[in-house]
This record gives structure tokens, C-alpha cells and sequence, in this order.
């Protein structure tokens, strides 16, 4: 790969004198908006092909032009790839498009759904279970797409630990390209290319929680309390129903005429106004980082930069209830953004798969055991 | 699955039974006896259904009032019928539906290319429902002052949000407005990620589809929406006054 320069549609310059060469499995990581998703978008040809833009280069991929045949590309938002109903249709859809028949499809799918260890998932339907679990479904996809490479752009962003170890694992008997925030994943990979990750450092705060008896009475059915300035992680499995209990959460406190705000794992929910300084106040754009985009439409972003925007607006209250807010967010953000919610005194509940979240939580919630109570 | 209806039978049966009520011109008769069989063979999902789009058949109602009253009525049994033969589609599985359209030699493309959105449709409702959900909690952004935010359980220290009751409905409205902003944006964007996924999974026009055998509860809707059609045929003729 070698790009000499690639230019957006919209004039914007994205990736400039760059040279790579892929081999096995490599892990690419770099910091929030420095051209990963593009350079992926490349190997498989969606760029220039499908979103155009001006690309001065040369790119090869097992000494072809990159095509969609030899190259399988995932994209961040699983939700995004869905094409069938049913999970099993759904791992089985590329094979059938390349010419096998649906019953040989499916047992291939089969196969696979059991090696992911996903085939519990199998008779459901795709928009029944979680968005980690339907992560898996679609590295399934990808692995039984019978591809020579495979391409993932933030796979393990809603994945669990031990689901993020299995994939890994299958990984590498693969030829892939990972591009991934989340850096405790590398040292599994053959090579690592790095785009330029920032790590800044952010000082400690200790926010002085308030005493017992004030505390905020969440639920009666949810089954604990949170202290004002608390931050409190909810973490588990994938699937095992963590954005339900925030959910729960909500409307319970919704229905105790509390103030709070929610921040789901798709950001574009949250964004109604044609530019990110409207839909967040001014005292955070610095702090988010999002001076630089403020007078940008803020559904044209990529999705951590939405997510973050998100984030800021949320920030409106004091009270925060937030489904996975460091998916897709780069090393240094997911440091910051403890930091953030210390400095504004905020008190949140935060369902995550992020260890670096958790482990900077006041009290961590594991809904698995919660589950068995 | 076996719970279903098939396919074949599904469209068969839809068609048979909405052509009756256009060949009966409307009779009440007909448009009852086809929404008792819908509920009967969808087990009460053409009611959940006809609960979702009752605003259709309201306005239908009311429209013909202007007219004439038995009009109306008949109007709006019509839309029953029409909408609870519908639903025995909806109540079969979409592979077999795939399948069926298949069967009767509708090309595979075509079949491929009304698969997708079909296969959205649900991603997209649970689109909307998240952002009810999530607009359902908005408040303001110049209408919080953090400084006095608490978040202490006692009365006193809860925000309410302050809403004062003579904008109220414009409230509403805006918040319509937010929600359907928000909505037609994460439409645009779903659409443009499920081409590149269409794209990068090599989308060539082929379906995914089944075809099982009929059951017997199969055929005895067959049966039925047949006679029904065949009932429905006479008693047009009967009505039939060319002079």
C-alpha cells in the first residue's frame, strides 16, 4: 500500500504519503479521526469505488487491485452489515451470493457459529440480541465468507474480554487487518502499524462523595442506589443484558421526576441539530475536543467523534446514564473521559467492556451475578 | 416455524381474500368473516396489527361521514378486511415468503432486491423506538443550569423539568420535530453503511429462501378463502345493477 495522497469528496485531505505493507495479521491503531476506517475502506476497494474521492496511489492486495471477492471488510456498526433476518441467514448470506446453495451455506455457517462459540445465537432473530453478540455474528460472516483477507474495523469495540481472547485466537489462523482502539488486543497480533496514538495523562481527581443518607433512591426493582458524584460501572457478558438494565434505569428515574440524560451505543440517536456547537455547550467543546469540528454537521462525523459529541451534550445534566461511551474511542479519550466526569462532578452509571473504565469506577456492578440473585 | 403459515398459502390466501372484498363490493358481511379467519390463522396478530394502523381507519371513518354514514361504515370494515388479509403475509416467515414469490416465477433479482428492505425493516423500527426512547429524556440545552442540578433523592433537590403549560404544545411539536430530524439522519446513514455491506459481503442478487410442504391448517385456509372468493363472486353479481 502505498498512498501518495487521498482526498475526500469534500476536498479534505485524509491520508498523505503513506506506505505500508500488510502481512499475516496486523493490528492497526491510531488516534480518533487519523484515517484508520479509510485505510481499511481501501483494501477492499470501497475506496475510491464506493465513496469516490480523489486517490493518488497504489494499492495491491495478493498483487491484484483490491476487490470485494479476495477482501472481506467489516465496519464498526454491526447493526450497519445486517442483510437477513435470522442469524444463521445472515453468516450464510456471502456464501450463498458466491454461488453455494443455501443448505451448504448454512452447515458452513453452522460450523462456524459453533467454533465463535455463537450457536445458541443460531434460530434467533438478528435484531433480538445485543450489539456485542451481533458483533460476533458478523465476524462470523467474515470468517466463513471464505475470503483470502479479512479487514475488521473496531471488532472488539462491544466485545467482552473473553469473547474479544476467542476471536483473536481464530484470528490468527486468518490473514487480517484489524484497526482497533482498544490496545490490550496488540500483543496478539504479528505486526502492528501505528497511525500515531496520543496519551496525555490526565491528573487524578477525588470528588468527595456525599454521605450515605444521600443518595439517589434509583429503584426499588432495579436493587441499588447510587451516591451523588459516584460513578458506577455495570459490566458482563455480551448479551447479558446490561443496556436493558440501563434502560430499566431510565425509566425509573424518569418516573421519580429525576433529571438525567442517556446515551445509548448508536450516537446518531442523539443528534438532532445541523451543527456540534448546538448541541453542545460551549464550556465543553474544549474539554470533548470538538473545537475543531464545532461548525461541522454532526451526523457527518465518524461515529467515535459522534459518540463523543454525544457524550458532551449529555453532559447537561448531572446525572448520566451511559451505554459503552469508550467504543470506538481512542486510548487517550478513554483515560479522559473519567477525568471529565470527575472535574464536572458528575454521577454516572456506566455499562462497559472497557477494563480501564472499570477499573476507574467507584463500584463496579457485574449484572452476571446480578443476574443469578 | 411449523406454527406459520406457508408462504404459498400466505399470498394465496391474501390475494383471494382482498379481491373478495373488492368483488362484494364492500359487504360488511364479508369484511367481518374475512377479519375473524385472519385473526383465527394469525392467532390474534392481524388485531395487533389493524391496532397499529387504527388511525388509518379512523380517518377513513370520518372522511365518509361527509358523505354518507353507511358509506363510511362500510368503508372502514373494508380497511379491516384489507389490512387483516394483509397480515397473514406478515404472519409467515419472510424466507418463505422469498420463497413463495420464487415459486411463482417472480426473478430471483427482483425477489433479492425487496429481501433487503424487508430485512431492515426491523433494524429500522428498533431505530425509531431507541430514539423515543432516548427523545422521551431530552430536555433543553439552555434550560438546565447545572449549578443547581441535584441529584439527591428528596423532593426538594430533584429537577422537574420546568414546563410551563401554555407551551406545552410547542414543546411537542418541536420535540416531533427532533424525533423525525433525528430519525430521517439515521436513515441516511443506515442506508449508506448497508450498501457498503452489501458491497463488502459481494451482494449478487441471490435470496435466501425456503419452501416446505403445506400443513393441513394450510389448506383449510386455502379452502376457506377460496369459498369466500367464490361467495364473494355471486354476491357481486347479485348487486350488479348495470342499468
Amino acid at each position: 500500500m502505498h498512498i501518495r495522497r487521498y482526498v475526500y469528496p469534500n476536498g479534505h485531505i485524509a491520508i498523505k504519503n503513506f506506505k505500508v505493507k500488510f502481512s499475516g495479521n496486523a493490528f492497526l491503531k491510531g488516534k480518533t479521526g487519523s484515517g484508520k476506517s479509510t485505510l481499511l475502506r481501501m483494501l477492499n476497494g470501497l475506496i475510491p469505488k464506493f465513496y469516490s474521492g480523489k486517490l493518488d496511489g497504489k494499492i495491491r492486495v495478493f498483487g491484484k487491485e483490491p476487490n470485494r471477492k479476495d477482501v472481506f471488510f467489516i465496519s464498526q456498526n454491526p447493526e450497519e452489515q445486517i442483510t437477513c433476518m435470522n442469524v444463521r441467514d445472515e453468516i450464510a448470506f456471502p456464501l450463498v451470493q458466491r454461488g453455494l446453495s443455501v443448505s451448504d451455506a448454512r452447515k458452513n455457517a453452522e460450523e462456524i457459529a459453533n467454533e465463535i462459540g455463537i450457536s445458541h445465537l443460531l434460530d434467533r432473530d438478528v435484531f433480538h440480541i445485543s450489539t456485542g453478540e451481533l458483533q460476533l455474528v458478523e465476524i462470523a460472516t467474515a470468517l466463513a465468507s471464505q475470503s483470502k483477507l479479512i479487514v475488521l474495523d473496531e471488532p472488539f469495540a462491544h466485545l467482552s474480554k473473553k469473547n474479544a481472547l476467542r476471536i483473536v485466537r481464530i484470528l490468527k489462523d486468518f490473514n487480517c487487518v484489524c484497526g482497533e482502539h482498544r490496545l490490550e488486543f496488540e500483543e496478539y497480533f504479528d505486526i502492528t502499524i501505528n497511525l500515531g496514538i496520543e496519551c496525555k495523562g490526565y491528573p487524578e481527581i477525588h470528588v468527595e462523595k456525599e454521605e450515605t443518607d444521600k443518595m439517589i433512591e434509583i429503584s426499588e426493582i432495579i436493587g441499588f442506589d447510587l451516591r451523588k458524584h459516584e460513578l458506577v460501572a455495570i459490566t458482563g457478558d455480551n448479551g447479558s443484558g446490561k443496556t436493558m438494565m440501563l434502560k430499566r434505569i431510565a425509566l425509573e428515574m424518569k418516573k421519580k421526576g429525576m433529571s438525567f440524560s442517556i446515551v445509548l451505543q448508536h450516537p446518531s440517536y442523539h443528534l438532532t441539530e445541523d451543527k456540534v456547537e448546538r448541541e453542545v455547550k460551549d464550556r465543553f467543546l474544549k474539554d470533548f475536543e470538538l473545537n475543531n469540528i464545532s461548525n461541522k454537521h454532526p451526523q457527518s462525523l465518524s461515529i467515535g467523534q459522534m459518540r463523543r459529541v454525544a457524550i458532551a451534550k449529555a453532559f447537561n445534566t448531572e446525572i448520566l446514564l451511559l451505554d459503552e461511551p469508550t467504543a470506538g474511542q481512542d486510548y487517550d479519550f478513554r483515560n479522559k473521559l473519567i477525568y471529565l466526569l470527575r472535574k464536572y462532578k458528575k454521577t454516572a452509571i456506566i455499562a462497559t467492556h472497557d477494563e480501564t473504565l472499570i477499573q476507574k469506577c467507584d463500584r463496579v456492578i457485574k449484572i452476571d451475578d446480578y443476574n443469578n440473585k | 416455524m411449523i406454527n406459520k403459515i406457508e408462504g404459498r398459502t400466505a399470498i394465496i390466501s391474501a390475494m383471494f381474500l382482498s379481491t373478495s372484498v373488492y368483488l362484494s363490493k364492500m359487504n360488511p358481511v364479508i369484511s367481518l368473516t374475512i377479519f375473524f379467519l385472519s385473526t383465527i390463522f394469525t392467532r390474534g396478530l392481524s388485531i395487533k396489527i389493524l391496532r397499529s394502523l387504527l388511525f388509518i381507519g379512523i380517518l377513513i371513518l370520518l372522511s365518509g361521514l361527509f358523505f354518507d354514514p353507511k358509506y363510511a361504515l362500510k368503508a372502514f370494515f373494508a380497511f379491516i378486511a384489507i389490512v387483516s388479509s394483509g397480515s397473514l403475509i406478515y404472519s409467515s416467515s419472510l424466507n418463505e415468503i422469498f420463497g413463495a414469490l420464487i415459486f411463482f416465477k417472480i426473478p430471483e433479482k427482483f425477489v433479492a432486491i425487496i429481501s433487503i428492505p424487508l430485512s431492515l425493516l426491523p433494524t429500522a423500527l428498533n431505530d425509531l423506538r431507541n430514539i423515543r426512547f432516548v427523545e422521551s429524556f431530552s430536555i433543553d440545552i439552555d434550560s438546565v443550569d447545572s449549578s443547581n442540578n441535584s441529584v439527591n433523592g428528596s423532593n426538594s433537590n430533584i429537577i422537574h423539568l420546568s414546563v410551563n403549560t401554555n407551551k406545552i404544545i410547542i414543546k411537542r411539536i418541536k420535540r416531533i420535530y427532533r424525533l423525525l430530524k433525528a430519525l430521517v439522519s439515521v436513515t441516511i446513514l443506515r442506508s449508506i453503511s448497508h450498501s457498503e455491506a452489501l458491497y463488502s459481503k459481494n451482494f449478487n442478487y441471490k435470496v435466501i429462501y425456503e419452501v416446505r410442504s403445506v400443513t393441513i391448517t394450510d389448506l383449510i385456509l386455502l379452502f376457506l378463502s377460496s369459498s369466500l372468493l367464490f361467495f364473494s363472486i355471486i354476491l357481486g353479481c347479485f348487486q350488479f345493477r348495470p342499468l
